[in-house]
């Protein structure tokens, strides 16, 4: 009555589907052509609670703001609306990972998306190349970017932002002064803040004659850095370069306040104070909100005009969508802008596909191969995109500065120096 | 509550876990509906099972550390940083095939759990949680420090896909075969375990360690012993994630990380094998859940585009631990116990 | 020489932090023997009410202030009678479970109150530096570390000297005695928890004075635990050793080494005093007897 054990055939008709299942799961999925749709799907994920979720937030509503200006007055997609679904990763990769699947399973096949995160890029990089999705990413690290695949980069990397900074500081400053730099490095201990710790900067950093006298890290969530500033100071630095975002950068001004140190006029040479610099992402209207009166002075390269500048079409489109859907202050960024720059690159970039090769033809392969084709393309001259197979990322910038709580550009755009990881050069 | 009308006439058939025909039959059952799943169901659904199999995994080790010896473990994620890191450092730089790195992260991850259960010999209860929380901290931050070049610091290690003879597996669904088993066979190692002479000692344990210490069980070495089993669960669950996801980062195993298990293992149940499984299904699901909610919600309101579904998630997870906590503190486990007593019971009402 | 007294200096200003956090943790523990995980939380809830009533709703500063604390102290009464009173004789690890989950929890609903921005507290302290023998001090860090103390003083004084002090010393000492001698050992706990969100919010305003306000200012809550070991759980004058001890080194270790080291220097102390001195510098010897 109480069999313990299986029996025999049980345990074959077991073992059978075990392996049929493991052949049937080894098969690579079917991808389908895609056919004219209602509506084209453009959809993006990233964190909104983390301490990149104010980037992400104002990304989200400049994404929605440009589909409603797009589908209204630029025409759509060969006369079909866009629209956007947006998946919140709160920064856990599985739950990047489960969007993802989920994304890749809804009709029609989706042939692009845009991202926010690194971490989100780094992940998804072998599976956007796998199911050929092109990929518009706001995260560029180079573990996400190389060897070149589908993911292309909107910003200019973080390595080649800090070569554009040095080429002026090195350029101008150090010309118009007379004084030697001494540049102190005091960044995010996370991929995105050292990303400009790497051998290629260093080299450069040498080659150009600055001296690099302190480097240093301070957590993503570490709000007081005067331990750091302590040894800064005692380095005898005149310039502390950060690579963060949105707090991070005032986190440093507030350090070096505190201690006395801090220089908001950018020719003043008075020994023992700094002089600050930001990184790409950290020259953005948020910081300059964030730090107050702290950030006076402090310069940043980026690859995006600014909101004060509405003498640039796309800007001032962007003031009117914002006006239009009572955007305030916080979302009135960077990321706003280069999301508008990116959609209508990509939107454009399917209408010259769909012109020449008609809808059939319309998928993430062909839409990498068009986007490889730009050069020095100007969305409504908020930026200049140029990409290459071997480097999908754009390469120009300006130096702004922050002068009376605004970003006003100190420099026309310049090229930034090629300082890829060294393995792809 | 035994089935009605089974007794036993020897040693195994008092310590059986499956007592009856219909008990095998439903589990066989069972177990091929699980394995044939992926036939008939979605992507995203099959990738949500891969993430409960690997977080069931994890849960196992820590219902062993804490349900059964009474040890709050308060670093299981940071020991799964270990297991992943191991197995895919080994895999990315050195070339080794999943089928070993799986066992070295398993081993590896047991030797640090090890060491961080040392502190047990001086010190128990919530001071022991407190050198758990320490690992916590510490072992991320090593990893991000230490050999920066090769662990990939804080970009993430990417990390090879397993391969099976010509088959890459890196579809969801080829993952689903590795995961799938792997937790089967780990649940029921768990379940053993709680049957055997080891399983009893670490009860015996959490019960009273004095008295468990005057009736014979060496109670540092047990204790060591249920840090080491607990470790290597994570350590499993780790290689697992790791190569699962491919690219991994400390930022994948944090004390909120840690927390969620811990969440999860109080909702099933501690103490309770199938406990485990019942608090991390709930969870996980009621996750998607309030993230699909959080998706319509941004749609609905677009003004309100901030964080409010992080919020929703935090919120909602915290709240069903704290009921839980006040209402059911036994979980879910004690709630399908008794709803089994109820049907085996039946007409009788005791 | 001057760095290194600069960051023993630095160290005490931020130990003084470390310090009121701590004596949030042992206020609780010392009456109710619950170890609040939730205080980092409690604390950031206090840099949001300052924020709110002095920032959003705009009200004088002789107002705002006061409010903060009335509101820190429902805050604690209300997890206590919510969320600790229903666990009362459940095992240990409920409680610890429980906190850690209250902590999780009060993050999500600052996060759907306030959003994930940031923001920073108005001036309401004198700013400006003070430079002693090329030692640079902030003097906003120095009030803060003088309000600190002056807390300090204060609790110890009611603790020492007033009735209701000399109960929770009781309730402390042994529930059932505390009981027979008529003192309500629930209201005690209820007094405790409301002591000790006012304690934390005010931490928190001065944190938030300093950083900013952001959720993050939850995680420095975290910090404060290896300061509370180290000086032990029971001692109000440990906490204060113990949280400027380990602002101290964890400064030394983090200019004179490598800053990266700063994050995990207390809990390295935490390792070592569980190896030495379980009990902490000024902790209670813990004896068990068969």
């Amino acid at each position: 009555m109480h069999s313990k054990s299986i029996n025999t055939p049980t345990l074959i008709c077991l073992i059978a589907l075990i392996c049929t299942n493991l052949i049937v799961g080894c098969a690579a999925p079917k991808i389908e052509p895609s056919t004219k749709p209602a509506k084209v799907m453009i959809h993006h994920f990233g964190d909104l609670s983390g301490p990149y979720a104010a980037i992400t937030a104002s990304a989200v509503a400049g994404f929605e703001d440009f589909s409603e200006w797009f589908n209204a007055e630029g025409g759509g997609i060969d006369g079909i609306p866009i629209d956007d679904m947006f998946r919140d990763t709160g920064g856990k990769l599985d739950a990047a990972l489960s969007a993802y699947a989920a994304f890749k399973e809804s009709k029609p096949y989706p042939i692009v998306t845009i991202l926010y995160g690194s971490s989100e890029s780094e992940a998804l990089r072998e599976r956007f190349v796998e199911d050929k999705i092109f990929c518009f990413t706001g995260g560029p690290s180079p573990a996400a970017i190389y060897p070149p695949g589908y993911e292309f980069s909107l910003v200019t990397s973080h390595t080649d932002s800090i070569g554009a900074w040095i080429d002026w500081v090195t350029g101008h400053w150090a010309k118009k002064t007379g004084q030697p730099v001494k540049l102190a490095i005091l960044t995010w201990d996370s991929a995105f803040g050292k990303a400009i710790l790497v051998p290629e900067v260093k080299d450069y950093i040498k080659k150009k004659g600055i001296d690099l006298v302190y480097e240093g890290v301070f957590g993503v969530r570490e709000l007081d850095v005067s331990t750091q500033m302590t040894a800064i100071k005692a380095s005898g630095a005149n310039w502390v370069y950060d690579n963060t975002a949105a707090f991070g950068p005032k986190v440093v001004h507030q350090a070096a306040e505190a201690m006395g140190m801090l220089n908001h006029d950018l020719y003043n040479i008075t020994p023992g104070l700094v002089h600050r610099a930001t990184g790409l992402v950290g020259t953005d209207e948020s910081q300059v909100n964030l730090s107050g009166e702290l950030a006076e002075g402090a310069v940043g390269p980026r690859s995006y005009a600014s909101w004060a500048m509405p003498e640039v079409e796309g800007i001032s489109m962007a003031i009117a969508a914002a006006d239009r859907h009572n955007r305030d202050v916080s979302q009135r960024v960077l990321s706003y802008i280069a999301c508008w720059a990116a959609l209508y690159t990509v939107c454009d970039s399917m209408n010259t596909i769909i012109k020449e090769q008609g809808w059939n033809n319309l998928n993430g392969e062909m839409l990498r191969a068009e986007m490889l084709k730009l050069n020095d393309y100007q969305p409504f001259g908020i930026t200049r995109y140029t990409f290459s197979a071997d480097k999908p990322e754009p390469r120009d910038a300006q130096i702004f500065q922050v002068q009376g709580g605004k970003l006003i550009p100190i420099t026309d755009w310049v090229k930034c120096p090629d300082l890829r990881p060294s393995q792809y050069q | 509550m035994r089935p009605c009308g089974t007794f036993d006439e020897n040693y195994a058939e008092d310590m059986a876990i499956v007592r009856t025909r219909l008990q095998w039959i439903l589990l066989i059952l069972g177990l091929v509906l699980l394995l044939a799943l992926p036939l008939f169901i979605s992507g995203p659904i099959v990738n949500l099972i891969n993430l409960i199999g690997i977080t069931v995994i994890a849960v196992h080790g820590l219902n062993i550390l804490t349900g059964y010896t009474g040890q709050i473990n308060l670093g299981q994620s940071a020991f799964m940083a270990v297991g992943a890191y191991t197995s895919g450092l080994l895999s990315a730089n050195l070339g080794v095939p999943f089928w070993i790195t799986l066992p070295c992260a398993a081993l590896s991850t047991g030797i640090v759990g090890l060491i961080f259960g040392l502190p047990s010999l001086r010190v128990k209860g919530f001071y022991l949680a407190m050198a758990t929380l320490a690992a916590q901290f510490i072992i991320p931050t090593l990893i991000v420090n230490i050999r920066a070049d090769i662990t990939g610091g804080v970009h993430s290690l990417v990390v090879p896909s397993p391969k099976l003879g010509g088959f890459v597996l890196r579809s969801s669904q080829s993952m689903y075969y590795i995961i799938i088993p792997l937790t089967i066979l780990m649940t029921f190692f768990a379940k053993n375990l709680a049957r055997t002479g080891v399983g009893r000692a670490f009860v015996a344990i959490r019960d009273n360690d004095l008295a468990a210490e005057v009736a014979g069980v060496n109670v540092f070495r047990y204790k060591l012993l249920a840090f080491f089993i607990c470790s290597v669960y994570a350590g499993v669950a780790g290689s697992l994630w790791a190569h699962w996801v491919r690219a991994i980062n400390p930022d994948h195993f944090t004390l909120m990380h840690s927390i969620w298990f811990l969440g999860m293992l109080i909702v099933g149940g501690m103490g309770s094998t199938v406990g485990a499984i019942f608090g991390v299904v709930f969870l996980r699901v009621l996750e998607e859940g309030t993230k699909i909610l959080g998706t319509n919600m941004i749609g609905l309101f677009p003004t309100l585009v901030g964080s409010v579904q992080a919020a929703l998630t935090v919120s909602v997870y915290g709240l069903v631990i704290i009921l839980f906590l006040i209402f059911e503190p036994r979980g879910l486990a004690h709630r399908w116990e008794m709803f089994k007593a109820s049907y085996r019971l039946r007409p009788f009402a005791y | 020489m001057t760095e290194l007294l600069q960051y023993i200096a630095n160290g005490f200003m931020v130990g003084g932090v470390y310090a009121l956090i701590a004596l949030g943790i042992v206020l609780i523990y010392k009456s109710t023997s619950v170890f609040n995980f939730a205080v980092g939380h409690m604390m950031m809830f206090g840099a949001f009410f300052c924020w709110t009533f002095i920032d959003a709703f705009k009200l004088p500063t002789w107002l705002g202030l006061p409010l903060c604390l009335i509101g820190g102290a429902a805050l604690g009464l209300l997890i206590e009678r919510l969320m600790m009173r229903p666990l009362i004789g459940q095992p240990i690890l409920s409680s610890i479970a429980m906190t850690l989950v209250v902590a999780y929890l009060l993050g999500g609903i600052a996060m759907a109150i306030w959003g994930v921005f940031q923001r920073p507290l108005p001036e309401f302290l004198p700013g400006g530096t003070l430079s002693i023998s090329g030692v640079v001090f902030s003097i906003e860090l120095v009030w803060s570390f003088f309000l600190a103390l002056a807390i300090f003083g204060i609790l110890a004084l009611f603790y020492q000297r007033t009735r209701t002090g000399l109960a929770m010393r009781a309730t402390a000492e042994d529930h059932q005695v505390a009981q027979a001698r008529g003192i309500s050992v629930r209201n005690v706990f209820g007094l405790s928890w409301a002591l000790a969100g006012m304690v934390a919010v005010a931490g928190g305003i001065l944190l938030g004075y300093q950083l900013g306000v952001s959720q993050y200012l939850s995680l420095v809550g975290l910090r404060a635990f290896p300061a509370v070991l180290l000086g032990g759980l029971e001692s109000i004058p440990g906490a204060v050793v113990g949280g400027i001890l380990v602002g101290i080194l964890e400064n030394l270790v983090g200019g004179l080494i490598n800053p990266w080291l700063m994050d995990i220097t207390p809990y390295i102390v935490v390792l070592l005093v569980l190896i030495i001195r379980p009990d902490g510098l000024f902790g209670l010897k813990r004896i068990e007897r068969i």
